[in-house]
């Protein structure tokens, strides 16, 4: 029993990555780069939870801003079917 | 101040009527004591969802230093004609020299 909370600190620690879009050799988050946007959506066109992709909450709010500009300019849409 | 414009217009147009209209916007630019930086052209794209009945569109993004007013003229004019889909416009902190990436996935 005490084990188990060893565990799922050791588990969490076992998963747990770094933002992949901070650091030296990460992509810019930008509105045109529509390729970077598409791998943070979901199929129907939702923005994936950091929690899921382990982006930072710094790069989520750029991520969430750029993906919203690309929405209006209809480079991504809103809903996909 | 430095600006970044995208203008969408109606691909039902033709290419060289489209860019007829793109350059009476850049004229504007001009004419209203703005310099422009920068400019491209994304090509003719779909469009992700319909607007104003129009599934493709010529991309046009300017860079360009100029007064806020002229955008208002814009906004207006986005509402008033059928081929003019789409203003967006930001605010950047410097001019990018490369291309962005949208240039080469044109088709």
């Amino acid at each position: 029993m005490r084990n188990k909370v060893f565990d799922n600190t050791s588990s969490r620690s076992f998963f747990s990555k770094n933002c992949p879009l901070s650091g030296k050799d990460a992509p810019t988050v930008d509105y045109k780069n529509i390729n970077l946007l598409r791998r943070y959506m979901t199929e129907k066109g939702k923005i994936l939870p950091s929690r899921v992709t382990q982006v930072s909450t710094k790069k989520q709010k750029e991520l969430s801003l750029a993906v919203k500009r690309a929405r209006f300019l209809a480079l991504l849409p809103y809903v996909s079917r | 101040m430095l600006y970044e414009n995208v203008f969408i217009i109606s691909g039902q147009l033709s290419k060289k009527a489209a860019e007829d209209y793109y350059e009476d916007l850049i004229k504007k630019i001009k004419d209203n004591g703005g310099k422009v930086l920068k400019t491209e052209f994304w090509g003719l794209r779909d469009l992700a969802y319909k607007i104003k009945k129009n599934s493709k569109g010529y991309y046009y993004m300017v860079n360009c230093e100029c007064d806020v007013k002229l955008f208002k003229d814009f906004d207006v004019k986005v509402k008033q004609d059928v081929n003019f889909l789409r203003f967006f416009n930001i605010k950047i902190k410097e001019v990018i020299k490369e291309e962005s990436l949208l240039v080469e996935q044109k088709t």
